[in-house]
């Protein structure tokens, strides 16, 4: 094997193990890499390559979905496509909507949510937190399983990421009031990154008090997050046009994207809150604007 | 009368083999021991050169050769009209986009190396970003003559006195950016040094005469021993009948003795490569109380960025079509190209025209309103009648299509205004439809050399064959020639052999631009197809002892008029065989018809279009959708249906890429946006479901110029009606494209249409 200083490595495991192994003893000069759409721009941009890539495409058993009770478990190398294709045909149409803006279909047809989650600019990762998903690594002591949301606030990751879990949530409440949304804001129709990107979930109950609200953003060069203190003012209430007025004001403050040479911070933010405003008031007024 | 023009739904001959990948475009060749070039660039956007040294690059494994300035035998210099731009910059970089030195390497990554190797020492100059700062007078100067690279104007009337006639007066500056080409095959080919010392240059261009006679005075080498092969390319739009990497090539094959293949990268591409001009249009327009047009007053500034290319012409072109298709009587244009330190603006479809069209045609949309009339109404007052002079009062070709297309493009309205579905008022979607109306000039104008012609052969191998100096760049010129060939001379398409893009075996017949070949290729047609026939006819007559006059040519061969047979009587193949002589042979040469009057620049042959968009208006985000993109255009007899349909719907799309998502934005004098995925140009997903295109065949009475060509209408009044549309559904007016979602936002506030931001 030519080891010279700047040529590439590139390792092929078989198994999830055996992955988590040679990235432990390779360390920081190894990079997984599962169809590498996102890193192959993020190498072009700094047009260096990490020494040893370690390939996960052989990994057979961390492709598919299993839907168990109350929850769906999603390997962690599924493709987005073939995740689309399921999710459709149970009828969870959420996420297949939201894979649907997702780059291309060509890209689809690779890239997996392992890397989306990953990258942590993947499209996928406000909604995942807008529907409480956790996520699974594959540690020398076994797999360790947490949030989503405790996990973007780590540092960079080089545990091996093996599954992906969302609650089931049209086991767990009424269809007919609970509402969960996904708006990405980007440049153009399709094939575009996010500039900022919307999620929600919400419930209410027979009076039209909200009970249950996730509001997630992300998109651009802001980490994903979760609006705590929209959530917080909108829970136990029942929406009018005083409270709209309120979230869409909320979330302006909450929400602190950096501007960039397409878009200012301004108008992400005003665009972030009037989606999540338009959102909120279909579902709870039925009213015009 | 044109619908007996058979054919014109035909596949195009070089269709399958472009939709299936099998084609090789030029870029794709590969030689024996073939070099890969490489172009080093400037790093700053104007600084003096303090120095180059090349030798580490020289001694780098695999390193054929590395030329600098010092290594251009003829003169240091390209460009259509003056040749300003430096082949290899010696001692100031006016641009990022500005060639240092060129590698030639065994592979493309040791050219890549190579070209890091080289040591370029720069003194930073100011940068002149912006074209109203480099008028100042304390502006650095950029080039020898000062930073103003051309001034036109067009005066008529009495326009200050007229103003004060006007019951109504709109003024305004409206910003055009500055559009990439973003032909999928970026610039490149191969070039072979020759045993007689000169070459032979496989690279796409438009016009591949113009090539040689640059490049021979690059190399210094006549212009006989160089042979360019241009055709087919992967796209132009104008982008590529400037010089690009011909001469680094050449100039590398030339000294190393191997061929040399350079191919730029998208990146590369996007900094050196030429843009449309980015242009701020002031105008200030009047009418009186009937709604005529009396006062136009327009003045234009244009961008043109470090050399001139083609900037005085497209400059001329923009101040011929600023009054448009409209009867003025006080018209004022003045219009100034200046020289700044961002990427260097060119030639691109339109030439000049999108970006006045814009400008005229949001003006009367806005004395529209003012004087509550319709944009139909205000249109139909004031256009021009079809044996009206031209936009610079210079005879033209008379022409109904001004008022056709508008006749047509408010039918295509009535069918919206039906269809349309009462707003859905649950939704944050606002609908709009509006229109614009323009004419186009072909050909490059009056008092520019604009030859033309063609040759038909009958080859010993009983082939008829069409020469033409023509360029195939995806715009369907094949399917012109062989539509309009075998129309003329009622052959079959497998009787004829077309023959483009190749300087060793085609005539001078200018270049592939201005919407010119169709024209041209008809034209030539008609000037040749009585003497070809007849020569054919009389061979065949001597061959068989049957008079020409019973005899006639079809598909296969020869056919008696008066016999109802199924084959021909003498095949094309079978009459060959008693060619004895050299092959029959007619050619012509001819100039694009000028008017005659003395205007510079000034058109005689013009294609009209209207445009009608309907867009929904997303008051969430202030993203605009284009729902649907009609076009009329009156262009003259179709010649080929798909390839006018693609040429319109295709113009149609690039034009809403330009109003809606495209911008190659500097700052500084840098890219913004440097590959694709920043530099947007639309996908599937933002082309209108529903497109129609209606042609307007018809010529004026007498007319003898038979089709225009439509290579650029399409693209002209699209963002008008776009912008017009979107006035429609939310009452803002645009004055820069593209249309930004936050200016929509903003007006969204202002104008409370959501009920949680209402009276904020």
């Amino acid at each position: 094997m030519d080891m010279k200083e700047d040529s590439q490595v590139l390792f092929i495991p078989q198994t999830p193990d055996e992955a988590a192994a040679m990235k432990q003893r390779l360390g920081q000069d190894a990079c997984f890499v599962a169809a590498g759409t996102f890193l192959q721009l993020q190498w072009n941009e700094r047009k260096s390559h990490p020494r040893f890539i370690i390939s996960l495409e052989q990994i057979k058993e961390l492709q598919g979905l299993q839907l168990y009770d109350g929850y769906l478990e999603i390997g962690s190398l599924t493709h987005l496509a073939e995740m689309k294709k399921t999710l459709s045909s149970e009828g969870d149409s959420i996420l297949a909507e939201a894979i649907t803006q997702i780059a291309s279909p060509a890209i689809r047809n690779q890239a997996t949510i392992g890397g989306n989650i990953m990258s942590k600019k993947g499209d996928l990762i406000p909604l995942l937190l807008a529907l409480d998903a956790e996520i699974a690594f594959l540690t020398d002591s076994g797999t360790f399983r947490q949030s989503l949301l405790s996990w973007i606030k780590q540092k960079e990751e080089s545990l091996l990421l093996t599954h992906v879990y969302i609650p089931h949530i049209s086991i767990s409440r009424l269809e007919e009031v609970s509402h969960t949304f996904f708006r990405k804001i980007g440049r153009r129709e399709s094939f575009i990154p996010s500039l900022a990107t919307i999620c929600g979930s919400f419930s209410r109950d027979i009076e039209g008090r909200i009970i249950h609200m996730r509001l997630a953003v992300g998109g651009g060069d802001h980490p994903a997050e979760r609006l705590f203190n929209t959530e917080k003012h909108v829970i136990g209430r029942k929406i009018n046009e005083d409270l709209l007025e309120q979230v869409y004001q909320s979330i302006i403050e909450e929400f602190t994207p950096e501007k960039n040479p397409f878009a200012s911070a301004e108008y992400l933010q005003m665009a972030a809150a009037n989606l999540a405003a338009a959102e909120l008031q279909s579902f709870c007024l039925e009213k015009t604007i | 009368m044109l619908a007996a023009i058979e054919g014109k739904g035909r596949i195009r001959p070089d269709g399958l083999s472009k939709v299936t990948g099998s084609l090789k475009y030029l870029t794709d060749l590969s030689f024996e021991g073939m070099l890969y070039g490489k172009v080093l660039r400037s790093e700053h956007p104007h600084a003096r050169i303090t120095s180059i040294h090349t030798e580490k690059a020289q001694q780098l494994k695999g390193v054929a050769a590395v030329i600098t300035h010092e290594d251009i035998p003829g003169l240091n210099g390209f460009g259509l009209i003056f040749p300003d731009q430096p082949v290899l910059c010696d001692t100031i970089v006016r641009y990022t986009g500005d060639a240092i030195a060129a590698v030639a390497a065994e592979t493309e990554e040791i050219a890549e190396q190579a070209l890091s190797l080289i040591e370029v020492g720069y003194e930073p100059l100011a940068v002149v970003d912006d074209p109203e700062k480099a008028l100042l007078p304390h502006s650095p100067k950029l080039h020898p003559d000062g930073n103003l690279l051309h001034q036109t104007s067009y005066i008529q009337g009495d326009i200050e006195h007229a103003f004060h006639c006007c019951c109504f007066l709109v003024e305004e500056t409206y910003e055009l950016p500055r559009q990439m080409h973003a032909y999928m095959e970026t610039e490149g080919g191969v070039v072979v040094p020759e045993e007689n010392g000169g070459i032979t240059v496989f690279m796409g261009t438009q016009h591949g005469y113009k090539d040689r006679f640059q490049l021979s005075r690059i190399l210094d080498i006549p212009e006989e021993r160089i042979r360019v092969i241009s055709s087919p390319m992967g796209g132009s739009f104008g982008g590529k009948d400037e010089l690009n990497v011909q001469p680094h090539a050449s100039l590398l094959a030339l000294k190393t003795g191997r061929p040399v293949k350079i191919h730029q990268t998208r990146e590369e591409s996007l900094r050196a490569g030429l843009k449309r001009h980015p242009m701020k249009i002031t105008m200030k327009t009047g009418i009186d109380e009937q709604g005529l047009l009396l006062a136009h007053q327009v003045r234009i500034l244009a961008d043109t960025g470090a050399y001139s290319s083609l900037g005085p012409a497209v400059l001329d072109f923009a101040v011929e079509h600023a009054a448009g298709p409209y009867l003025i009587p006080h018209v004022k244009t003045e219009g100034f190209s200046v020289f700044t330190n961002n990427g260097v603006s060119g030639e691109f479809r339109g030439f000049g025209g999108n970006q006045v069209t814009f400008a005229l045609e949001s003006q009367m949309d806005r004395l529209a309103e003012l004087i509550d009339l319709s944009p139909l109404e205000i249109r139909k007052r004031n256009v021009r009648r079809a044996e009206d002079r031209g936009p610079m009062g210079q005879r033209i070709a008379p022409a109904n299509g001004a008022a056709d297309v508008l006749e047509s493009i408010d039918r295509h309205k009535d069918e919206i205004e039906k269809a349309a579905q009462p707003a859905d008022s649950a939704t944050w979607i606002k609908r709009g439809t509006g229109m614009a109306l323009t004419m186009h000039g072909g050909g490059l104008g009056y008092g520019r050399l604009d030859g033309s012609g063609g040759r038909l052969e009958f080859s010993r191998e009983g082939k008829i064959e069409v020469y033409f100096g023509f360029e195939e760049c995806g715009q369907g010129l094949l399917s012109v020639i062989e539509t309009i060939v075998t129309d003329e001379l009622q052959c079959a398409p497998s009787d004829m052999v077309i023959v483009i893009g190749d300087t060793a075996r085609v005539p001078h017949t200018g270049s592939s631009t201005a919407s010119r070949a169709t024209s041209m290729v008809w034209n030539a047609l008609q000037r040749m197809k009585g003497e070809f026939s007849s020569l054919i006819l009389q061979l065949a007559s001597d061959v068989s002892g049957i008079s020409v006059h019973e005899l006639k040519l079809g598909e296969g061969g020869i056919w008696k008029t008066y016999a109802d047979e199924t084959l021909p009587f003498i095949h094309y193949r079978d009459l060959a065989e008693n060619v004895f002589s050299d092959p029959i042979t007619v050619s012509t040469i001819f100039d694009f018809p000028t008017t005659p009057d003395p205007v510079p620049g000034g058109h005689f042959l013009y294609a009209f279009a209207a445009v009608l968009a309907e867009v929904e208006v997303n008051l969430l985000t202030g993203k605009i959708t284009v729902t649907r993109l009609d076009q009329a255009v009156a262009a003259g007899p179709v010649i080929s249906r798909l390839g006018y349909l693609g040429q319109i719907e295709g113009g149609g799309v690039m034009a809403l890429g330009y109003t809606l998502m495209e911008d190659a934005a500097m700052e500084e004098g840098l890219y913004i946006p440097r590959n694709f995925d920043s530099y947007l140009i639309p996908t599937i997903k933002d082309v209108p479901l529903e497109m129609n295109v209606e042609a307007i065949e018809d010529l004026y009475d007498g007319d003898i110029y038979g089709p225009r060509g439509v290579g650029e209408i399409g693209t002209v009044a699209a963002a008008p009606a776009i912008t017009k549309a979107i006035h429609s559904a939310m009452g803002h007016w645009i004055t820069k494209l593209p249309v930004s979602p936050e200016e929509i936002l903003s007006a969204v506030n202002e104008r409370g249409l959501l009920s949680w931001k209402r009276n904020k």
